[in-house]
């Protein structure tokens, strides 16, 4: 099996996988890790992959490997991301914007940092990686009225998170 | 709408803001919308949350792209598991090669006299520095970068579809297919070529960091 097929399926999906792994890593050097992890558990498994749906399947080893990663290292994701994400950002080559669009990031970041686990995984999930209530639900093996509660009450509570960060409302 | 149920409700409001309804569904939250003044406050709520969440979308890097392609091009599909430290792993053979001679036994083979290979110099010097690229061309060579930490220091690990030259001073371990080692100032170098190229640059000593790279066997599933 050549590499070529693999690339054309996957590569398009690079940006929703990095900005997840962006997400779930302390800085962008542990995501760039995340994302080469992902790929390359994802090359080991295309042939086996079929004809689903290529973004979610990414997305869902993305996850898993992030969750590995927990596990081996015993910490835990909102103290990642939260953390060092205004040193980490200082260093990587993503930074967009002027310095306000930086610092919103940044709160915004910290926000979805301090959401509960559920929550935040629903968001990442839906609204950063795009996928519907439905996809997310086969991700995380539950049911999609389940996901769907946890986005509701996630998406309120960001609001209110971000607002305390000094993020009001129509900027 | 059913208010009496509170998840009910929570769940048709996430799918009306994620535009997950059909139209008569749609129709329906949009009536009761105008009667009630909490769900309009929870769904303007839930959009600004959304919306925060959206633009948390980035462009990936574009030295990623590149490096993930160095990585599915420079790994064929049947090495097995792709965790870093078993992407380092070879044969049992080959660490108790490396770790017999460590223990005293001869280095078969030297590396002559002249320049680094820019590709150990570019490595050597990425492992160094205080931020590293997340990949170089040296000389023509392409070398994706990554850290790994080992004892709690850094190591540089670097990859490469063309084997690495081994610089003056180095050494192999066996005969001339085994992993070779050299010394960098404080810095260890050791190279796995073939058939993924690998060279992993640390300031540690050759013993540790050769255990390290060399631990295995990397699990071969059936071709």
């Amino acid at each position: 099996m050549t590499d070529q097929p693999f690339l054309d399926a996957t590569m398009a999906h690079l940006d929703v996988v990095w900005s997840i792994a962006r997400r779930m890593s302390t800085d962008p050097a542990e995501a760039e890790d995340l994302v080469q992890e992902t790929y390359a558990r994802a090359w080991q498994g295309f042939a086996d992959q079929g004809r689903g749906d290529v973004r979610s399947w990414l997305i869902a080893i993305c996850l898993n490997t992030a969750r590995s990663e927990l596990r081996r290292t015993r910490r835990r994701p909102v103290t990642l991301v939260g953390g060092s994400e205004l040193d980490g950002h200082k260093a990587s080559e993503d930074v967009s914007g002027d310095g306000l669009a930086s610092l919103e990031r940044q709160a915004v970041s910290r926000a979805l940092a301090a959401l509960p686990e559920a929550q935040r995984r629903a968001i990442v999930l839906v609204d950063i990686g795009g996928l519907t209530a439905r996809e997310a639900a086969e991700i995380e093996g539950s049911p999609r009225g389940t996901i769907l509660a946890r986005l509701h009450r996630g998406r309120r509570q960001l609001a209110v998170l971000a607002e305390r960060e000094g993020l009001h409302r129509g900027s | 709408m059913v208010h009496e149920d509170g998840r009910h409700e929570d769940r048709r409001l996430a799918a009306y803001v994620g535009s997950e309804l059909g139209p008569a569904e749609v129709e329906a939250v949009e009536a009761h919308l105008l009667d009630c003044d909490g769900c309009w406050q929870a769904v303007r709520d839930a959009r600004r949350g959304r919306a925060l969440a959206e633009a948390m979308r980035e462009l990936a890097p574009a030295s990623l792209r590149d490096r993930v392609r160095m990585t599915v091009e420079g790994a064929p599909p049947t090495l097995g598991a792709h965790r870093r430290r078993r992407r380092l792993g070879r044969s049992a053979a080959t660490v108790v090669a490396a770790l017999a001679l460590l223990g005293g036994m001869v280095w078969a083979g030297v590396g002559r006299g002249g320049p680094d290979p820019a590709s150990v110099t570019a490595v050597v010097r990425a492992a160094g520095a205080r931020t590293a690229p997340s990949a170089v061309v040296a000389d023509g060579q392409d070398i994706a970068l990554s850290r790994d930490f080992l004892d709690g220091k850094p190591v540089m690990v670097a990859r490469s579809a063309v084997p690495f030259d081994m610089p003056p001073g180095g050494r192999h371990l066996g005969g001339p297919d085994t992993p070779w080692v050299a010394r960098r100032a404080s810095m260890t170098v050791v190279c796995l070529n073939g058939p993924d190229n690998v060279l992993v640059v640390a300031d540690l000593p050759a013993e540790r960091l050769i255990a390290w790279a060399t631990r295995g066997p990397a699990p071969v599933e059936p071709a």
